[in-house]
């Protein structure tokens, strides 16, 4: 068999699998979730149309616009949280601890909280919370307070603080990973120079740290914007998210389309968060690179 | 001024003080982050229903209400087949895949691997409902194998960056050398570069397999009339707080660390020399 | 002796790039070639495509008489060592050496059998059960050579074998290479930038540029008769220059920087025409000072001496031009040790060590 020939018949056998699979399964999908959008609702189910009606529901009524701002806002105060939380740990570990075995262990204990399920690491503050729950009776025993308070529980704070939970070894990997790069002896020059710690820190170290922080926070917020389990378990009323109302749609109310069209403004949002910060890993290596 | 400049008795003070809250900063992360496992745990143990504090006492009759609950066990055993079958498909698709971006040019290859590597940072929710409508608009119902298919979809990303990191180490001339020696394309593949991938593959397939068994989003919307076990906890969780899910809890965080244990044992035997 | 490869108007182009320009080489049976050329040349490219690797253009190839254009490598009686080894880091050195003929089907124990064989051909009998990752680099190469070997090949192909040793290892292991040509008798073809493993290991060195061969002769002729400039200064050094040749009294004369030196014989037919000169550094003598300098001589003022153990290079400026003259130290009369820069001095240049060389084309 000739070169040629051999490796186009490998080729061949190599691609068709996953360019089919990922044709069937993520191409179509997508595709005919965008057709949906436009769609109609017409009792009991839904009709094939072309209108926007969809998308102006969501871009006019208050009730779709509230949500959708709201689920931002959550979303960025928690990957504020989080790398608020994992950067002192991920710099710990890579500036101040010197024993490799104790930086491994160190590692793993903030990671080893993803093999536990996520709804129960996100119901655990549902009973930590909770009128009758854990820290209300620890607060009452200590004295500090007389009754039960309902304030920690069903509300947006209770959520961010969960979902801050989840995602701090999503956010330790990444800038871990970052800093770990940064060759020693940056470190060491620039303390040789003559340039404070702290100055060092903010010129060099952070700096260098920046296409870790992006991607980190990328993906908690990505990842926290369509959560739909921590506000169903700890959100409350007003705590509700752009993907509890979408999988609202697709379940009581079975308004596909208009469902449809909120997937495709969250894919959207997601979407453009993506390549923004993608610009922005760029914007640092392309810097110091 | 830089500390350095201080004279040596304060500079031992301060690096001391900055020790100590560098230690009681990371003592409470690390408390924030299992505090609530421990909870969870202890209370899997408790006496009582409620959750006050302190514990009124031990038992394992949650334990022993699980063991009866013949439709968490049947749950359980969905969501092993589930991750078995799911792992499985993932990996004979995904390596595949990854050995095409890393080896062969192709046209649309941008966009492929931009929807492969799509559903890591896209919220599941939207893997889910896009492909709840596709098996509706074909007719399909919705069953555990719906779930397989929206798993080893949603995790082809797993283990194509894995699969597709490891491939990069490995020198296109050992294929090429293999190639050389007489073997066909297929034989270099199982002979060469599967060995060599080997470790990223097996990592790639034991992540795979413990996020299918914890998948919800996507799991929510392809559910049919069987549910793997996350689907049945929150089932239960929308009746109520019960403690034996934190007897259910407690049995996942054992598996969890069992688990761990395995893999690092696994991939520790790539160190020892081959015989 | 039968042509064991041949290629026939074999060109490949990447895209805009040509990388082999219509080449049309042979190889005998038993030959050791060596294709030599900086890099971009399409040396490398070349010896793919015999080996398989790459897909020619436009053009043939034949193996011992066989059309192989286009057949996989697994197919061709050519096996390769390549530049990084390619030893598979999960197979032990003896698993290695074995694999090719593992794969063709031979039953267990003579695979090992031969492989053993192989190994002891390149001293590494030893080593059988090692992973490759306990070898030294030229450990690795043996065992690549081994395992080339081993399937007793018509030819064995070697991409720039020796470049990432050290020095040292260099030098032993193109003897090393030699004599395992001389053992085994197969035919070597060789890939390399280094002209001094050229001229070392092969029968035959076929010079490349921009794709195309250059000069394709054995190491003698091409040390002592480069037919282009190109050559004449890729191999070994030259002193270049041009001069128009004039007929005098005693036969052809030209201008070596502005001084008139005898030319060769052949430079006679040239008459009236500007042609590219050189000679070799070494094919110059000094005149002793004191004496009188000869018919040939080059007066000048040295300009820089560089001291290399056994000998010297003297940098001798002539006016409009400089020349490089290497001198032995171990010399008594006349020895390069009693010189100093800043002086004035004489060297000769027989005629007959003068070469006339061609211009490039450059395309």
């Amino acid at each position: 068999m000739s070169t040629s020939r051999l490796v186009r018949l490998t080729r061949a056998a190599v691609l068709s699998p996953p360019l089919l699979w990922t044709f069937v399964f993520m191409f179509v999908p997508y595709a005919i979730l965008f057709v949906y959008s436009f769609w109609v609702q017409k009792y009991p189910t839904f009709v094939p149309d072309f209108q926007f009606g969809n998308y102006i529901q969501i871009a006019t009524d208050p009730q779709y616009l509230n949500v959708i701002l709201r689920t931002l806002k959550i979303a960025f105060f928690v990957s504020l949280g989080a790398a608020l939380i994992a950067y002192p740990y991920a710099y710990f570990l890579v500036f101040k601890v010197k024993r490799p075995g104790v930086r491994m262990a160190l590692y793993m204990a903030v990671v080893a909280p993803l093999w536990v399920s996520y709804l129960l690491r996100a119901y655990t503050w549902k009973t930590i919370l909770g009128t009758t729950g854990i820290l209300n009776s620890f607060l009452m025993s200590a004295g500090v307070l007389s009754e039960p308070s309902s304030v920690f529980l069903y509300n947006q704070t209770a959520m961010i603080v969960t979902l801050i939970y989840v995602f701090i070894p999503f956010m330790v990997m990444p800038i871990y990973a970052v800093l770990e790069k940064i060759p020693h002896n940056l470190t060491e020059a620039s303390g040789d120079l003559g340039v404070g710690r702290f100055r060092t820190f903010f010129k060099v170290t952070l700096p260098l740290s920046i296409p870790g922080i992006v991607a980190g926070f990328t993906m908690t917020f990505c990842l926290s914007f369509g959560d739909f389990i921590a506000p169903f378990l700890v959100g409350g009323p007003d705590g509700l998210m752009v993907a509890n109302v979408i999988a609202s749609q697709f379940g009581a109310s079975l308004n596909w389309p208009l469902g449809s069209a909120l997937a495709i403004v969250m894919l959207m949002i997601v979407l453009t968060i993506i390549t923004i910060s993608d610009r922005f890993e760029r914007l640092g290596q392309g810097k110091f690179a | 001024m830089t500390r350095a400049t201080l004279p040596p008795q304060r500079q031992r003070v301060l690096a001391r003080i900055e020790r100590l809250s560098w230690l009681v900063g990371i003592g409470l992360i690390l408390g924030f982050l299992y505090l609530p496992i421990a909870v969870l745990v202890a209370y899997s143990f408790n006496a009582s229903r409620s959750l006050t504090w302190p514990m009124s006492g031990l038992t394992l009759e949650w334990y022993q209400k699980l063991a009866s609950n013949s439709q968490l066990i049947e749950a359980f055993y969905n969501s092993i087949y589930v991750a078995v079958s799911a792992t499985a498909l993932t990996l004979i698709i995904g390596v595949p895949a990854a050995i095409a971006l890393d080896r062969i040019d192709f046209p649309g290859k941008g966009l492929f691997r931009k929807l492969i590597l799509l559903p890591i940072a896209l919220p599941g929710i939207i893997t889910g409902i896009s492909m709840l409508i596709l098996f509706r608009a074909i007719g399909f119902n919705l069953s555990l194998e719906t779930v397989i298919i929206g798993h080893a979809t949603a995790l082809l990303a797993v283990v194509v960056t894995q699969v597709y990191a490891r491939l990069q180490r490995v020198p296109a001339s050992l294929s090429e050398a293999s190639v050389d020696l007489g073997a066909s394309g297929l034989q270099t593949f199982f002979l060469v570069t599967l060995p060599n991938i080997r470790t990223a593959v097996i990592g790639a397939g034991m992540l795979a397999f413990t996020l299918s068994f914890d998948e919800i989003p996507v799991t929510f919307f392809l559910t049919g009339r069987d549910n793997t076990l996350p689907m049945y906890i929150w089932s239960t969780m929308r009746r109520g707080l019960t403690p034996e899910i934190n007897a259910i809890g407690t049995l996942i965080v054992a598996m969890s660390i069992v688990m761990i244990f395995v893999s690092v044992l696994l991939l520790r035997d790539k160190k020892n020399p081959r015989k | 002796m039968t042509k064991i490869i041949e290629t026939t108007n074999l060109t490949k182009t990447y895209g805009a790039v040509l990388a082999v320009d219509d080449i049309s080489l042979s190889v005998e049976e038993g030959e050791f070639v060596t294709l030599l050329g900086p890099s971009g040349c399409g040396k490398s490219t070349l010896l793919r495509m015999i080996g398989g690797f790459e897909d020619p253009t436009s053009g043939q190839i034949s193996l011992d008489g066989k059309e192989v254009t286009h057949v996989s490598p697994s197919k061709r009686a050519v096996n390769m060592v390549f530049q990084d080894y390619a030893l598979f880091p999960h197979l032990s050195v003896g698993k290695n050496v074995g694999y090719g003929l593992r794969v063709a089907g031979m039953p267990k124990r003579e695979v090992a059998e031969k492989a053993r064989e192989a190994l002891a051909l390149v001293g590494l009998e030893g080593r059988y059960d090692d992973s490759p990752r306990m070898l030294s680099g030229g450990q690795r190469q043996r065992v690549a050579l081994a395992r080339a070997i081993v399937r007793r090949p018509k030819v064995l192909l070697l991409d720039e074998p020796l470049s990432a040793l050290d020095a040292n290892l260099r030098e032993q292991m193109q003897i090393e290479l030699k004599h395992l040509h001389t053992k085994v008798g197969l035919t070597f073809v060789l890939v390399t930038h280094d002209q001094t493993e050229a001229l070392t290991m092969s029968d035959r060195v076929v010079v490349m540029r921009n794709g195309r061969i250059v000069q394709d002769a054995s190491p003698q002729e091409l040390y002592e008769s480069p037919k282009t400039g190109y050559v004449a200064g890729f191999v070994g050094s030259t002193n270049l220059f041009r001069s128009s040749v004039t007929i005098g009294a005693n036969g052809p004369v030209i201008k070596c920087f502005g001084q008139e030196l005898a030319a060769p014989a052949a430079a006679g037919a040239l008459s009236g025409q500007e042609v590219l000169f050189g000679f070799r550094p070494e094919k110059a003598a000094l005149v002793p000072g004191g004496s009188e300098p000869g018919q040939n001589a080059l007066r000048g003022k040295i300009a820089e001496i560089v001291y290399h153990g056994q000998s010297a290079r003297i940098a001798i400026d002539l006016g409009s031009g400089q020349v490089l003259v290497d001198l032995q130290i171990s010399d008594a009369a006349g020895s390069a040790a009693q010189i100093q820069e800043g002086e004035e001095i004489a060297i000769e240049v027989a005629p007959h060590k003068i070469m006339i060389l061609a211009d490039e084309v450059v395309p």
